[in-house]
């Protein structure tokens, strides 16, 4: 390769290991923006601010790894700030309705495991791409919700084992939130890095036809990640809405984008074949200290909230962090 | 290996349509064991229509396949692959941005068994059977747990035979193995051709280019237009008469061999 020793004598070896590092990009924005934050304010050294950081950073980091592996075999989903609100308002309606809290629970991820199904088959069998395919289940399965809670606030019932495993828990002092997040993130790990469906989820989304030519079952896999990222989606709304008491039908509008959006600044390639859970775990995180920080230490003039300012920072943030990894596998290639 | 009377494969009175379009129509063919068989035509002849075929990727629509005499149904690669029959395509045989190792072992991959019931890749054992496949074929791919996407199209041919020849191909399909090459590189992979044939495998190499067909074959088979014009040994023909097959001028030979 061309240049090649001169590019090798401006960085030292060890640098060279760092750059090949998939997260590296994330990893760098997140310590700079983190640091900044805490010269900025000591309260950002607090254990207190950075269990809210993570907590923010479990609603969308849960759903994101699942959409880490979708988006790795070249598929997206929009569906899943609906089913963020369908699935735990099917189990908290059940509930009031007098059955019992976990099969309620278990009816509502059965429902999670359809919304999946008919998002993969329709665009899998169907050859319709994801973007239209989710955009048309976002408004379906958002309908869904809004006709099942009829409108109003649902809320789990008082069974203190189930308020203490989905949302109120605390091991050493670290919320259930973040422990399911965490979990759920060492799972995705798992079955990318480490499993062959997790292997033919990457051979799909890098080159479909080669992949289908030596026998891997394409179509499988995709449906089967857009299973996997609905249920994750069922279990957020789930955690989410027992944390706070209450569910919504209009709760995770917009967070299809956060999600996606946490997930390719994490390093994963929206063109599909390659990406980290790792990196999405870090980009959620960044996403979190980002919401928080804005809220707590801009002050806009008159009654603005700031909290207007945090979409701004999110898309501000996708570009440069998108321009970085860019940057970065230039430097790869010059290797 | 010894040589074995009778084909090893054989296709009979294959049609196949894609729509209005009749890409093959009432094709025989046949290879036998150790041998290698070029299948020559022009553009939209047919010849990768007859790999995919034989390589289970698309169903006949008419015809019969027989493996070793026994009458076989090719539904799937996977069919096929159970056979002994392999395909190395030049453009859609590997995953970029997967690591060699990976490739080769694409929805074939080795695991092992964890807690009693969890199944991971074997990574380790992966790459040590990907070097010692690769290393029976003599072309240096670095290391195997690099990506595919910088090596030379050389190495990606090696790649894909190495993905083969681990399960024990009997019959490799080679779709256009020298088109994307160097000169040297060509040669190299004409030399693995010749070293598949030493091992007792028999190749059926698809190339438009006549003089690798001429330098490696022992048996040249020329399609025209979806149909099977003859078949010629290679020590009893010439270029000027295959050219001659394959454009459709002055067919007046009888059959050499078919």
């Amino acid at each position: 390769m061309r240049g090649s020793s001169h590019w090798k004598r401006l960085f030292p070896n060890f640098l060279w290991k760092l750059i090949e590092v998939k997260e590296i990009g994330i990893i760098l924005a997140t310590v700079v923006v983190a640091s900044s934050f805490m010269a900025l304010s000591p309260a950002f050294s607090t254990a207190g601010f950075w269990s809210v950081i993570l907590s923010l950073a479990s609603r969308i980091g849960t759903i994101a790894a699942g959409m880490t592996l979708l988006i790795c075999s070249r598929e997206f989903d929009l569906s899943v700030g609906s089913v963020f609100a369908l699935v735990p308002i099917i189990a908290f309606v059940l509930a009031e309705m007098g059955v019992d809290i976990w099969v309620g629970v278990l009816v509502g991820m059965v429902a999670s495991v359809l919304c999946g199904l008919l998002n993969g088959f329709v665009t899998v069998r169907l050859g319709i791409p994801s973007l239209i395919t989710t955009l048309g289940t976002m408004f379906f399965y958002r309908t869904l919700a809004l006709v099942f809670s009829i409108g109003g606030a649902k809320s789990p019932p008082s069974d203190t084992v189930y308020r203490w495993i989905f949302g109120v828990g605390e091991i050493y002092g670290v919320s259930v939130v973040i422990i399911w997040w965490l979990a759920v993130s060492v799972f995705c790990v798992v079955i990318l890095e480490k499993t062959r469906h997790g292997n033919w989820t990457l051979a799909t989304g890098g080159n479909e036809a080669a992949a289908r030519a030596v026998g891997v079952k394409t179509a499988r896999t995709k449906i089967l990640n857009f299973v996997l990222t609905s249920v994750l989606a069922g279990l957020a709304g789930i955690i989410y809405g027992t944390k706070l008491n209450s569910m919504y039908a209009v709760y995770g509008i917009g967070m299809e984008l956060q999600i996606i959006g946490a997930v390719v600044i994490g390093g994963t390639s929206l063109a599909g074949g390659s990406g980290t859970v790792i990196g999405t775990l870090v980009g959620s995180t960044l996403l979190g200290i980002i919401n928080l920080g804005i809220v707590t230490l801009v002050r806009l003039p008159g009654a603005i909230p700031s909290a207007y300012l945090f979409e701004g920072a999110v898309g501000a943030l996708i570009l440069l962090i998108a321009v970085l990894n860019v940057g970065l596998d230039r430097l790869r290639r010059r290797r | 290996m010894k040589p074995v009377e009778g084909p090893i494969v054989k296709l009979v009175g294959i049609s196949k349509s894609f729509g209005p379009v009749k890409a093959l129509q009432d094709v025989d063919f046949h290879a036998d064991h150790g041998e290698i068989v070029g299948l020559v035509g022009d553009n939209g002849a047919g010849k990768s229509t007859l790999i995919k075929i034989l390589s289970g990727v698309h169903p006949a629509d008419k015809g019969e396949t027989y493996f070793e005499g026994k009458k076989v149904v090719l539904s799937s690669p996977i069919d096929a692959r159970n056979l002994g029959i392999e395909t190395i395509y030049q453009d859609l045989a590997l995953v970029e941005d997967l690591p060699i190792y990976r490739n080769i072992f694409l929805a074939r991959e080795l695991t092992n068994r964890h807690l009693g019931f969890l199944r991971l890749l074997d990574d380790k054992k992966m790459q040590a059977e990907a070097v010692k496949t690769l290393g029976t074929l003599h072309i240096d791919c670095g290391t195997v747990e690099q990506t595919v996407r910088h090596l030379s199209g050389g190495q990606r041919q090696c790649v894909s035979l190495a993905r083969s020849i681990y399960y024990n191909a009997r019959l490799l399909a080679m779709d256009e193995p020298t088109a994307a090459l160097g000169v040297a590189e060509s040669t190299e992979v004409l030399n693995l051709i010749k070293h598949l044939k030493e091992q007792g495998r028999s190749v059926i190499v698809v190339t438009h280019n006549l003089n690798h067909i001429f330098s490696v074959c022992d048996r040249i088979s020329v399609l025209r237009k979806g149909k099977m014009v003859g078949s010629r040994y290679t020590k009893d023909t010439t270029i000027n008469e295959i050219t001659d097959m394959i454009l459709g001028r002055g067919m007046s030979r009888p059959e050499a061999a078919s």
